[in-house]
């Protein structure tokens, strides 16, 4: 077990140091670090089972003698969709940096692999400071590869996203960490929470401090880095910031409640407010606020950032009815919307490569030419709606469900309920865009679309594609997994 | 033995120092000095080995035992600093060949590396003194010879500069001789470690509150907290680029380790909290001074100048950590001192490089520097980076824990104010890091030719930041090693 | 044995339609391809009773509506799609609100008839709104309007059989007897009948008579009708409702003068209730009821909507048609005629041997059978007096009751208002595509394979 401990650890800095070796032949460098990169997948796999075979709830790993790890359910599913969508990204950029000449690929391939490093060690920390540390180090390895290009416009947008992820956990979640640190003396993740000797009335503010303060779950006061940070390349936006970035800033939210607040301790010291506790509230508006920017938004980035911003939303809510079957609905969705929005990332990536078209506006009649991308773009936009036969159906089902299980949590019922209609609002019109006749025949339209020319791109789109079909699959190992989670 | 290399490592200095100046040949000058430092180097390695394995070290000049001689005194944390002090002294001669050679004509510079060893002596014999008069001596010797320092540069304002700090510093010393002498006048001794057991008789005493007073004023001015601090800024802002690292790294913090040792060994905190107010006055100086030296610095356009005002807001930070009154208080503010004199140290040194090399301090003309001078600007990273307080360096552990050490004091204003200048510190380094890792548009497209960075320098820094790098990765050890050291 | 029959009629329309848009030559095939997966789904949810399944082939079909209407490729399919995506996306949303409200209420997805003598429970308020909004209730049916008028005519048959049919079968196991239908029946009726006065679009004066029709169910629903009228009713509303359609589909071309004539006056008479159709027997129905014949208001109500359907719709319609300028049209193929002409047989066969069904006597010369033949007269009267203004084509139209949504969607999603004309009688010949008919009988497939399934 710590061999495949060990072989996942190793794998984004193997990547890391080929980037660096191999910058001659950049083909080769591609395929060889998707190569690498499957084999983190595979460890992920064998950690999960190894943890299975073990059967406890929270299993403590020396590595290397000196640096401790913790494996927990929660986490392990977070490793495996990262290292998971992580290969499935290394396998787009085969094509995707062939075609387009403005990305350099040995900073895009170092920076990168050292973020997905950083993103597994947060998964992997014992302690809140730990993962702090290892927070910060995120925002610094992902910073490059926003501001890849180097204008102007690149580097105004990552100074905006360096100062708001720095600026949050600064102001916010530092000293929050050290309101942790100062009163109970350590920061460890433990079963049931370790918030009990907290001076009463404190856990609100201290949770909500936590909330803002992990400024990478972009709820909608912090949200702005994220709309700031789609001037990167497709492939970075599609591993980074819908499944990296944001699902870390999740997953930190989610053991903080479970592991150093513990659920039942939330529950009934959290202040409530309209029948409900108000960090549902607060999440409630920041999801309908984000749904209703996205309505606006005309360039397919924009557009699939305040999706993003919505759906994170959508976790935050589940987790905020802070019981387990709600964390489980949390755990649920995070995954069913990465894979669908990793999905819309790879085929507007594939548009944008074939014919630099980033406005909504001109993708009309796409649905003709590309008809594979452009179904599974379909399919996966449906899927985010939540609408019954895809994945995104069964998370949102899920959370609907625990909002019954115990008393009904009507907010929460309203709340889900209107999202999915302002969702569907602004995915139907880029169906309809897709599958309508172009009004002017432009230039563009004798763009060469065929699947040999970036098909490592359509490969990657139907990898992602068959993980959201075979979401059924998954859910049933996922709720296996959870349930052996200790609350 | 090791009690004469005490002695000796104050002797040789001064003595090579006035030798010096009776030669004149430079290139000799500078080796025999170099030679001086490295030997006063190995003599503080030894001791400091020594005072950990056996304990303390007491000297007698002239066998005179106290209270009628004069002793000298290292304890762990002094041969730490003493051991810091002679290091950062060797390491920026070491380095500072070329910019030396540049600055000064060949005649000044004997007489200038001779000034350099007598005020290396003169702080090393601040920090291992145990008498009080000494202790004046010895910070009259440290400071005419650094009035020296900074007026031998070829910048039009030295003169004035180290007018200006000719008389306050003067003024300071003054008001250290004054309280000096109540204190002697109350206690009768002038032996530190006899007026430690003389205190507990002489809590009530008017004259020990008198002369603590004067004391810590003079001493105050001389560390440069907030209203006291013009005439660091100036003088700083003056001196040479050679005299900067040194100066700006190790005087104020000098000063900085005597009040610590004044309040928390000579005193006592008992007496401190409960006679003086000196603690909230220490406090709220502190965060005022972070706040304004860190808008001030925002303010800058020249790096230089920039990198002054980060030091008094690092100086703010340190007194706040003093004003706590606990024994968290003291571990952080040692490592707020520690970490900035490596960084701070660091800093100073590359940015004497950029200026040899650019000719210029202003950010317009550094931009792009990453093309010109990669290393540089690497190194600048991660000490600029200690300066913030991003994880795995000193400089977060230092914040980390100042930011605990407020909570458990209850003052939440105050962690409000540091919170923010930490924020502002962030913004106004990344403002010129921007400008190093990026072009902007207004530049011309300039031919930007690699120059050739100084081996030596670049070594030392390496060697600095990766002692700064090593103890923010192993924090836990660097804890209990500090935990030993402190008292 | 009911099931049966309501997959029978189903299958016939589904037959019919598939055939009709087979022959059109200028259509779009587009819709006919989504046909199977809409009317397979909508037998499926007659053959379950699990309420999350039933939620589940309620997305299907508003998916495959939804791309029904875009694959109509007119100029209001962009709208009209999106309107009609976003209704039924509500609808379908506060349906699973309900459907998890009875799951948390009774611990089983599986739906038992509850007595609504009780109170009535939260789920049935969600469950209420979910099937008001399917079965376009007026504040809510631009979806019904804009969706049917946008999508090929051909389309627009499969699409009426669609969602509507069964919401009102939902309607009829849920709600049967809960008396404050009959005051919404009334309502949609009587909107129907007045808004399709107004307008001159034939494709969406007959929308309008759907609405008023569904109305007329809703009524039948609120009265608490017997489960084996209320099936026949519903049964043979699908198959009258998809006759209609056809007819208006086939206003398109050119028909010779004897096919021109008997489709008009069947048109005529099954919209008017005459007797030997279904809708008499509907009506006939709804007479001879208790609650009916007690309550006055009721009786006379009924009737006044008879009269209302047979001048707004059963004679002005076939009126429009006869009045219309001979423009260039394609000739009525012979499969059109041929799915035209099953469905007139089997509505009359409905019309005249309905007993087999229904098990009771209905008399096809009786007294109300009088009644109607006087109603017919009257509006007849009515209509040669005010020949002139309603036969005129108008201008304006009256603003929808409720939210009109394509207001709103105009000012979001598009920038140019789109220019809707309302004045165009026909579909808006779009260009031709030539597809295989393979692909036919592959949706086909497709539908038998989930009809599989789902047995």
């Amino acid at each position: 077990m710590s061999g495949f401990l060990f072989l996942l650890l190793v794998t984004p800095l193997i990547c890391t140091f080929l980037s660096c070796v191999l910058h001659k032949s950049k083909h080769a460098m591609s395929i060889i670090i998707f190569v690498v990169s499957s084999f983190s997948f595979l460890a992920s796999i064998l950690l999960i089972k190894g943890f299975l075979d073990i059967g406890e709830h929270l299993v403590a790993m020396n590595f290397l003698g000196f640096i401790s790890m913790q494996l927990e359910p929660i986490s392990l599913i977070f490793i495996c969709m990262v290292t998971f969508l992580w290969s499935c990204t290394n396998l787009y950029s085969i094509s995707y940096l062939k075609v387009n000449h403005e990305i350099i690929p040995t900073k895009f391939y170092f920076f990168l692999s050292i973020s997905i490093f950083v993103t597994i060690c947060i998964a992997l920390a014992p302690n809140l400071v730990v993962t702090f540390i290892f927070y910060e180090l995120l925002t610094i390895f992902t910073y490059p590869l926003v501001a890849h290009i180097g204008g102007d416009k690149e580097c105004k947008s990552a100074r905006i996203y360096l100062y708001m992820l720095m600026g949050a956990s600064m102001l916010l979640f530092l000293p929050a960490l050290g309101f942790l640190l100062a009163h109970i003396g350590h920061s460890d993740f433990v079963i049931g929470g370790i918030a009990k000797n907290l001076p009463v009335g404190s856990v609100t503010i201290l949770f909500l401090f936590f909330l803002y303060g992990v400024a990478k779950s972009a709820i909608v006061p912090m949200h702005f880095w994220l709309p700031e940070a789609m001037v990167a390349s497709f492939p970075v936006s599609a591993v980074l910031h819908a499944v990296a970035v944001v699902k870390s800033g999740i997953f930190i939210m989610l053991k903080i409640s479970v592991y150093i607040f513990g659920l039942d301790y939330l529950r009934s010291n959290i202040f409530s407010f309209l029948d409900t506790n108000i960090v549902s509230v607060l999440c409630g508006l920041s999801l309908l606020i984000s749904s209703v920017f996205a309505i606006y938004q005309t360039r397919i980035k924009l557009l699939l950032a305040y999706s993003t911003i919505s759906q994170l939303s959508i976790c935050l809510l589940a987790m905020s009815m802070f019981h387990p079957l709600a964390i489980t609905a949390a755990i649920l969705h995070m995954v069913s919307h990465a894979f669908g929005k990793i999905t819309l990332f790879f085929a507007s990536g594939y548009v944008y490569s074939s014919s630099k078209i980033s406005d909504i506006k001109d993708f009309a009649g796409l649905g003709n030419k590309m008809k594979l991308i452009m179904a599974m773009f379909t399919m996966a936009s449906l899927s985010i709606i939540g609408l019954p036969i895809f994945a995104g159906f069964i998370s949102k089902a899920y959370i609907y469900y625990s909002a019954i299980s115990q008393d009904i949590n009507y907010f929460v019922l309203a709340v889900l309920s209107i999202s999915i209609l302002i969702t569907a609002d602004y995915f139907i019109k880029v169906i309809y865009i897709i599958y309508e006749e172009p009004k002017v025949i432009s230039k563009k339209a004798e763009v060469n679309y065929s699947y040999k020319l970036h098909s490592s791109m359509t490969c990657a789109i139907i990898l992602t594609f068959l993980g959201l079909t075979s979401y059924m699959f998954l859910y049933d190992h996922i709720v296996d997994l959870m349930s052996l989670v200790a609350y | 033995m090791v009690k004469n290399l005490l002695i000796l490592e104050i002797l040789l200095p001064i003595l090579v120092g006035c030798v010096n100046c009776l030669n004149r040949r430079s290139g000799l000058i500078y080796l025999i000095t170099s030679l001086a430092l490295s030997v006063v180097c190995c003599f503080s390695i030894y001791i400091a080995f020594y005072v950990f394995s056996y304990g303390d070290i007491h000297y007698y000049f002239g066998g005179w035992l106290p209270p009628v001689g004069i002793a000298f005194k290292i304890t762990k944390l002094k041969s730490i600093f003493a051991i810091l002090i002679s290091s950062i002294a060797l390491l920026n001669f070491l380095q500072g060949k070329s910019i030396l050679f540049n600055e000064l004509s060949d005649a000044r510079i004997p007489g200038f590396c001779g000034v350099f060893l007598i005020c290396v002596a003169g702080f090393l014999g601040v920090v291992s003194t145990n008498d009080f008069f000494n202790l004046y001596v010895f910070i009259e010797i440290a400071s005419l010879t650094s009035y020296a320092l900074v007026s031998i540069s070829s910048n039009r304002d030295s003169f004035k500069a180290a007018f200006n700090y000719l008389v306050i510093g003067t003024i300071a010393a003054t008001f250290i001789l004054l309280g000096i002498g109540y204190l002697y006048s109350a206690s009768g001794t002038l032996n530190i470690d006899d007026f430690i057991t003389k205190m507990p008789g002489l809590v009530n005493s008017k004259l020990i509150k008198l002369g603590y007073y004067l004391l810590m004023t003079g001493l105050l001015i001389k560390s440069g907290l907030f209203p006291l601090h013009t005439w660091f800024v100036d003088s700083y802002k003056a001196s040479s680029s050679f005299v900067l690292p040194f100066l700006g790294a190790v005087s104020s913090k000098t000063y900085i380790l005597l009040i610590i040792i004044l309040n928390y060994v000579v005193f006592g905190q008992d007496y401190v909290s409960n006679n003086t107010r000196i603690n909230l006055m220490l406090i709220i100086m502190g965060a005022v001074a972070s706040l304004i030296a860190a808008i001030s610095a925002l303010r800058e356009k020249n790096l230089r100048n920039m990198l002054v005002f980060s030091s008094i807001s690092q100086i703010g930070y340190i007194f706040i950590a003093i004003g706590l009154g606990n024994r968290v208080g003291v571990i952080v503010a040692v490592i707020f001192l520690i970490s900035n004199i490596f960084a701070k140290a660091s800093l100073f040194i590359l940015t004497s490089h950029i200026f040899l090399l650019n000719k210029s301090y202003i950010i317009e003309k550094l931009d792009h520097l990453k093309e010109r001078m990669p290393i540089t600007v690497a190194l600048f990273m991660i000490n600029a980076a200690s300066i913030i307080g991003i994880p795995v360096t000193m400089g977060f552990l230092a914040k980390m824990g100042l930011i605990v050490g407020l909570i458990q004091e209850g003052r939440f204003f105050i962690l409000c104010l540091i919170v923010f200048s930490s924020l502002i510190s962030l913004l106004y380094i990344w403002k010129f890091l921007e400008y190093f890792l990026y072009t902007k548009k207004g530049s011309k497209d300039i031919e930007s030719p690699r120059f050739n960075e100084n081996k030596v320098s670049i070594f030392v820094v390496v060697l600095l930041s990766s002692v700064n790098l090593l103890c923010g990765v192993f924090f836990e050890e660097f804890f209990v090693f500090l935990n030993n050291m402190i008292f | 044995m009911m099931n049966l029959y309501y997959i029978a009629a189903f299958v016939i329309v589904l037959l019919c339609g598939i055939a009709f848009a087979y022959g059109s030559k200028i259509e779009n095939k587009n819709p006919t391809y989504m046909a199977p997966i809409y009317l397979g789904a909508a037998i499926s949810i007659m053959l379950t009773n699990n309420l999350l399944i039933i939620f589940m082939l309620f997305e299907i079909m508003m998916l495959s509506g939804t791309f029904m209407i875009f694959g109509g490729r007119s100029n209001l399919s962009r709208l009209a799609g999106i309107t009609y995506f976003k209704f039924h996306i509500l609808s379908g949303v506060l349906f699973l609100v309900g459907a998890i409200l009875y799951y948390k209420e009774y611990k089983n997805f599986e739906f038992i008839s509850v007595d609504l003598v009780s109170r009535l429970h939260l789920f049935h308020y969600f469950l209420l709104a979910s099937l008001f909004i399917n079965l376009a209730m007026p504040p809510f049916s631009s979806w019904l309007i804009e969706g049917y008028s946008a999508t090929t005519s051909s389309g627009s048959i499969f699409l009426s059989v669609g969602v509507t049919k069964v919401a009102i079968f939902l309607l009829i196991k849920i709600f049967l007897g809960y008396r404050y239908l009959i005051y919404v029946g009334v309502f949609m009726s009587v909107y129907g009948i007045l808004y399709a006065l107004f307008e001159s679009n034939i494709r969406r004066i007959i929308n309008y008579y759907i609405i008023s029709q569904l109305g007329v169910m809703v009524i039948a629903t609120g009265i608490g009708l017997s489960n084996i009228e209320m099936n026949f009713i519903v049964i043979s509303e699908i198959i009258y409702i998809a006759l209609l359609m056809m007819i208006v589909a086939l206003a398109n071309s050119n028909l010779g003068k004897v096919f021109k004539v008997t489709c008009l006056i069947i048109f005529c008479a099954v919209a008017s209730s005459l007797p030997f159709t279904p809708g008499y027997i509907n009506k006939f129905l709804l007479y001879q009821n208790h609650f009916v014949i007690e309550t006055i208001w009721l009786k006379y109500m009924i009737s006044a909507i008879s009269l209302g359907s047979a001048i707004s719709v059963g004679i002005r319609i076939p009126a429009l048609i006869l009045v219309q300028k001979n423009n260039k049209k394609p000739n009525v193929v012979l499969s059109q005629k041929i799915s035209a002409a099953v469905l007139i047989c089997f509505t009359l066969a409905l019309g005249i041997d309905s007993e087999s069904i229904l098990g009771q006597k209905i008399y096809l010369f009786g007294a109300e059978a009088l009644k109607q033949i006087a109603i017919f007269i009257s509006a007849l009267l009515v209509f040669a007096i005010l020949s002139k203004p309603l036969l005129k084509a108008r201008s304006y139209y009256l603003p929808k009751l409720g939210f009109d949504y394509s207001i709103l969607l105009r000012k979001i999603h598009f920038k140019r208002a789109v220019n809707l004309s309302y004045m165009q009688i026909a579909t808006q010949l779009s260009v031709p595509r030539f597809k295989q008919n393979s692909e036919v009988i592959i949706s086909v497939a497709i539908y038998t394979l989930m009809l599989m399934l789902l047995l």
